[in-house]
C-alpha cells in the first residue's frame, strides 16, 4: 500500500553558515493495506516530518513514497490533488484543526462539497450520518469548534476525514492533547472504524501505551532514522536497540540515567545514538550501522547485536 | 442576548470618555500662559484692569473645581465654548475645518488600508520568499523616517525641483477672482493624500503580515491542503478570513484618525483642517477651541472602539455571549 524509499529531508538554516539540520535522514518502510503502524520517538526526532512527507505536504530532499503503486514525487500538483482525498491527516489539536469560523457542519460539508457532487439534502444528510458514526448529535451541527470540547472536536475531524474514504490516514498525536478517558474512546472510536473501512494508519505518537493499544507494528524513530522496527509485542516486548530498552524502560531513574550524555556531538560517519548508548564502543563512532533483521519482521539498526 | 454585552461595552465607553475629558480639562487648565497673553503681552502689566475684565467674561477667575462643573454640565448640553480667536462657537468652527480634513484623509485612509492589507496578507502568505524580505525591509524603511520628512522631501522633489505640485496651501490665488475649482483643490490635494497613504501603509501592512503568518501556521490550513483544495481557495476560505479578525480594530481605529486630522501633515502643507486648526489654537492658548478638538477626538475613537466591539460580535463566533449550550 505504501512503500518509502530512502525517504530525506534536510532543512538548512542560517545565513553566513548554512547548518543543515537532517529531519528525516534515509528512512524506508513498507506498509500493508488495513495495517496500523506506530511511530514513537521523543520530540524533535523527525516523526511529524515523516507524516508530512508521506501526504507530499512537505517537499523531500531525496527518495520516494509510493502510494499504491503511484510515486508520488512524479505527480504533477493537478494530479497529486486528485489523490488528495484518498490520504488524510489528523492532527494533535482538534480545536487548532478546525477552522474557527467554520461550523461543524460547514466543515464536514467542505470536502463533500469539494470532491462529491451532491444536492443539498444529500449532503445534509451525509453529514448527519457521519456525525452519527463518530458518536456525535445532529444537535452539534451548527454550533462552532469552540462550544465543543477537545474530545468532541476530534470527533468532528475524523468525520471531515472520513467524508471522503480515504485510504490512507497519518494520525500526528491525534490523542495527545486530551485528557486519559476521553483519550481511550477516541483510539476505540479509531479502531472500530479503522475495521470498518479498512483503513491504512501511520500512529504518530511519543506515548508508548497509546501506540502498543492501536498498533500491528511499530517504528522506533531517533534523531531522522528508524532505529527498531518489528511487531508490537516483538518490539515493546523483547526490543533489541538500547533506545528502544531505555525507551520501555519501566524503571524510570534508570531510564534517566540511560538517557543522559550529550545530544550534540554525532560524528559524520558513526552511529547515531553513539553519544548517548550505554554499549557503545569504539567502532561505533567510526561506522554506521546497517539494519539487521534479528527474527522474521524485526529488524534492529545496531551493529552490537 | 447580546444586550448585556452592548450595555456593558456602553457603560465601558462612556465611562472612558468621562475620564479623559476630566484630564483633558486639567491638563488645559494647568497649561502656563492664556489667549489675553497671546494676543497683547503686555497688557495685563499696562491695563490690569483689561486683562481681568477678560478672564470674569470667560469665566476663567472662578474656583477651577467651579469651572470643572460648568464645563461638564455644558458638554452634555451641546455648548462647547467660544474660540476667543475666531469668535464662534467651537463646534462651528470645528465642523468647517473637518470638512477640509476630510478632503485629504478619506482618500489616504482608503488607500492606505486597501494597499496595507492586500499586501500584508499576500506576503504573509509567501513569506520568507526574497520579495517578501525586500518589501519587509522598504516597509522597516519608510516606517523608521518620520512623516513630516518625507512630507518636505516630497515637497522639494515634486513641488520644487520638478515643478508638479504646489509648494502648499488648499488653492489657488486666482480662486479669489474665479471661485474654487475642485481640480485645482485636487492638484494641492495630492501631494498630502500621498504621503498620509505612504506612512499609514506599513503600520497596517504589519499587522496584516502578521496576522497571516500566524494563520497560515494553524492545522486547518495544512488540513485544508491536505483535503485537496486548491491554493487560492486555502488562502481566500480559510486564511484571509481568520487573519483578518485582528484589523478590525486597527481599521475603525485609522477611520477614527481620519477625523482627528495630521497636525504634521497639514502644518507642513499649510492645509486648513483640523491638524492646522489645533496646531494654531497651541500656539494662541485658545483654550476652549482646544478643549473642543480634544473632546471631539476623544469622541470619535471612543465611537470607533465600541463599533469595533460590537462588529466582532458578528465576525467571531467565539465571541458570541451567552447562547444557550
Amino acid at each position: 500500500m505504501i512503500e518509502v524509499k530512502d525517504l530525506r529531508k534536510h532543512f538548512s538554516s542560517g545565513i553566513l553558515k548554512k547548518h543543515s539540520t537532517k529531519a528525516v535522514d534515509g528512512i524506508s518502510f513498507l506498509m500493508e493495506r488495513g495495517e496500523t503502524l506506530g511511530l514513537v520517538g521523543e520530540s524533535g526526532c523527525g516523526k511529524t516530518t515523516i507524516g508530512r512527507l508521506l501526504l507530499r505536504l512537505l517537499e523531500p530532499t531525496s527518495g520516494k513514497v509510493i502510494f499504491d503503486g503511484i510515486d508520488l514525487q512524479q505527480l504533477k500538483k493537478a494530479e497529486l490533488r486528485r489523490l488528495r482525498p484518498r490520504m488524510q491527516m489528523i492532527f494533535q489539536d482538534p480545536d487548532a484543526s478546525l477552522n474557527p469560523r467554520m461550523t461543524i457542519a460547514d466543515s464536514i460539508a467542505e470536502p463533500l462539497k469539494l470532491w462529491r457532487k451532491m444536492g443539498k439534502s444529500e449532503l445534509k444528510e451525509r453529514v448527519s450520518e457521519l456525525l452519527e458514526m463518530v458518536g456525535l448529535n445532529p444537535e452539534h451541527l451548527n454550533r462552532y469548534p469552540y462550544q465543543l470540547s477537545g474530545g468532541q472536536n476530534q470527533r468532528v475531524v475524523f468525520a471531515r476525514v472520513l467524508a471522503l474514504n480515504p485510504d490512507f490516514i497519518v494520525a500526528d498525536e491525534p490523542t495527545s492533547s486530551l485528557d486519559v478517558s476521553v483519550q481511550a474512546q477516541i483510539l476505540n472510536m479509531m479502531q472500530e472504524l479503522k475495521k470498518e473501512f479498512n483503513l491504512t494508519v501511520l500512529f504518530i505518537s511519543h506515548d508508548l501505551e497509546v501506540v502498543r493499544h492501536i498498533s500491528d507494528r511499530i517504528a522506533v524513530m531517533y534523531r531522522g532514522k528508524i532505529v527498531e522496527m518489528g511487531n508490537t509485542k516483538d518490539v515493546l516486548g523483547y526490543g533489541k536497540h538500547p533506545y528502544t530498552n531505555a525507551l520501555v524502560s519501566p524503571v524510570v531513574i534508570e531510564e534517566d540515567a540511560l538517557l543522559q550524555g550529550d545530544m550534540k556531538p554525532v560524528n559524520a560517519f558513526g552511529c547515531v545514538f553513539y553519544p548517548r548508548c550505554p554499549f557503545a564502543a569504539e567502532s561505533c563512532s567510526k561506522r554506521e550501522p546497517e539494519m539487521v533483521e534479528v527474527e522474521k519482521g524485526h529488524w534492529v539498526l545496531c551493529d552490537k547485536i | 442576548m447580546y444586550a448585556e454585552y452592548i450595555i456593558k461595552r456602553f457603560f465601558y465607553s462612556f465611562l472612558a470618555f468621562f475620564i479623559s475629558i476630566s484630564i483633558t480639562f486639567s491638563i488645559l487648565h494647568l497649561m502656563p500662559g492664556d489667549y489675553i497673553h497671546y494676543l497683547a503681552p503686555y497688557l495685563a502689566e499696562v491695563n490690569p484692569e483689561a486683562s481681568e475684565l477678560f478672564r470674569h467674561q470667560f469665566g476663567l477667575d472662578k474656583p477651577i473645581i467651579e469651572q470643572y462643573f460648568i464645563y461638564i454640565y455644558n458638554v452634555f448640553h451641546g455648548n462647547w465654548g467660544y474660540s476667543f480667536q475666531y469668535r464662534v462657537p467651537v463646534l462651528k468652527i470645528i465642523s468647517e475645518k473637518l470638512y477640509w480634513t476630510l478632503i485629504i484623509l478619506l482618500p489616504s485612509t482608503f488607500l492606505s488600508i486597501v494597499i496595507g492589507i492586500f499586501m500584508g496578507a499576500h506576503f504573509g502568505w509567501r513569506s520568507g520568499t526574497k520579495k517578501d524580505l525586500s518589501v519587509l525591509n522598504v516597509m522597516i524603511f519608510i516606517r523608521a523616517i518620520p512623516s513630516y520628512w518625507w512630507a518636505i522631501m516630497l515637497i522639494l522633489v515634486f513641488g520644487f525641483y520638478f515643478n508638479l505640485f504646489p509648494l502648499g496651501g488648499f488653492i489657488s490665488i486666482s480662486a479669489l477672482e474665479l471661485g474654487i475649482n475642485y481640480l485645482d483643490v485636487l492638484h494641492h490635494a495630492i501631494l498630502p493624500i500621498f504621503t498620509l497613504t505612504l506612512c499609514s501603509i506599513p503600520g497596517i501592512y504589519y499587522l496584516m503580515r502578521n496576522s497571516m503568518l500566524l494563520t497560515v501556521g494553524e492545522d486547518y490550513i495544512i488540513t485544508a491542503r491536505a483535503k485537496g483544495l486548491e491554493e487560492r481557495n486555502v488562502l481566500r476560505k480559510h486564511a484571509l478570513k481568520n487573519a483578518m479578525l485582528p484589523m478590525i480594530t486597527m481599521i475603525t481605529l485609522e477611520c477614527a484618525h481620519m477625523i482627528t486630522g495630521s497636525i504634521f501633515i497639514e502644518t507642513i502643507f499649510s492645509w486648513p483642517g483640523l491638524g492646522l486648526l489645533t496646531f494654531n489654537a497651541i500656539l494662541a492658548r485658545d483654550l476652549f477651541l482646544l478643549q473642543g478638538i480634544f473632546l471631539i477626538c476623544t469622541l470619535i475613537i471612543i465611537i470607533a472602539n465600541f463599533i469595533a466591539d460590537l462588529s466582532y460580535l458578528y465576525i467571531d463566533p467565539r465571541i458570541k455571549v451567552g447562547e444557550s449550550a
